[in-house]
């Protein structure tokens, strides 16, 4: 069965190219392009994974997965962060909360990589 | 042996006088000097905060341009990457990627252009006072910077008048007002210029939807963006660079809603005669 993400990325050019990369890596890709439409998205129907860009018009990245969990709703769904603040900050911060980080700039193919491992 | 020479008790007071006397004194310079020293460390704690603050705005910036440097490039970077790997079924697809590198390259070229602007202005940025035509002024940067077809920016301008200004520096602030206009306002537009004496006041005006609220605090630091920006991405630099430039010519830049609808950018610049 086809495995579904959704992606949350707010730069029209950015999103569509990993949208590219995620289809040709055999998922289905949703997208939302803020952080409330990401979480109104994801209460509706919960996904196989979440792709999620971290600075975002409106509430930030951050933001989403604190409303998501404090209401339950990714338990046994992995995250990858996508990030151009590329900083150990952001890294240690992806990795206690327990998401995979992917530094902006990256190679389509190494997201495809790091979901398919994620989701193991 | 002689005897001791007998010190009369006069003499012992007088000695005794000039000895306070000059403990009085030193004891007068010891107090300024500690005062003064007080001073300077105020002073230099004060110098020492400000550079803090200075270093700390130095280095968001920094982290700032590199994230906005990164989003282009991610998407040149991917998008070439599947280009190779995984070629467009159709022309019309190949159109649209071609378009989209270029549309991110544009967005690079003017990224890097406003650092180096920003970057070159360092300090103190250089103003060159000559005689401006003003007509002249407006005419070239609407040539730098013509509208969008199919629209046409309304300009009120006196002919003939000159002002003492920098021709560069004025042309630099309305092509980044009115590119700004084209981009993220809608038309009409319109610019208008007035002068007297001691000063010359410059207006940029569109009836798009207005500057998004919650970004008109930071309106004019670098990077601000309103969440509901749409389309084609500026630099994020044009209105620091305008604010720069403005204070430079000794002048102010500030934003006003638009009546009934839109952003109006004004900018007061001393006639220097």
């Amino acid at each position: 069965m086809t495995r579904t993400v959704v992606l949350v990325e707010d730069e029209p050019d950015v999103a569509f190219v990993v949208r590219l990369a995620l289809e040709r890596g055999g998922y289905e890709v949703v997208e939302a392009s803020t952080g409330e439409d990401a979480v109104a998205l994801i209460l509706r129907r919960t996904p196989d994974a979440l792709v999620l860009d971290i600075r975002l018009p409106g509430i930030d990245g951050w933001e989403v997965l604190e409303r998501l969990r404090d209401v339950g709703a990714l338990e046994s769904v992995p995250v990858v962060v996508l990030s151009a603040h590329a900083t150990r900050e952001t890294r240690d911060r992806a990795a206690r909360s327990g998401c995979a980080y992917l530094a902006k700039p990256f190679r389509p193919d190494d997201l495809v990589t790091l979901l398919g491992k994620v989701l193991g | 042996m002689s005897p001791r020479p007998r010190v009369s008790p006069e003499h012992l007071a007088r000695r005794l006088e000039r000895e306070r006397k000059t403990r009085y004194e030193a004891e007068g310079i010891a107090e300024r000097v500690t005062r003064e020293l007080y001073q300077a460390n105020l002073r230099l704690a004060q110098a020492n905060r400000e550079l803090a603050e200075l270093y700390e705005r130095q280095a968001r910036f920094i982290a700032d341009a590199a994230h906005e440097l990164r989003t282009p490039v991610t998407a040149l970077v991917a998008l070439t990457g599947i280009l190779a790997s995984d070629p467009p079924a159709s022309g019309a697809e190949l159109d649209d990627r071609l378009a989209m590198l270029a549309r991110q390259g544009r967005r690079l070229h003017e990224l890097v252009d406003k650092l180096l602007d920003l970057a070159a202005g360092q300090g103190s940025l250089e103003v060159e006072i000559q005689t401006v035509d003003l007509a002249a002024a407006v005419q070239a940067a609407l040539e730098a910077v013509p509208p969008p077809p199919g629209t046409r920016v309304e300009t009120v301008v006196p002919t003939g008048v000159t002002v003492m200004s920098d021709q560069v520096r004025l042309e630099q602030v309305l092509v980044n007002l009115l590119g700004n206009a084209y981009r993220y306002g809608a038309p009409p537009f319109s610019l208008g210029v007035q002068s007297d004496d001691r000063s010359l006041v410059l207006v940029v005006s569109d009836e798009g939807p207005g500057v998004d609220p919650g970004v008109l605090p930071r309106l004019f630091e670098p990077f601000a963006r309103g969440a509901t920006s749409v389309g084609e991405v500026g630099s994020g630099l044009g209105l620091t660079l305008v604010r720069r430039v403005v204070e430079a010519l000794g002048g102010e830049v500030w934003h006003e809603a638009n009546r009934p609808r839109g952003a109006r950018f004004c900018v007061r610049l001393p006639n220097r005669a």
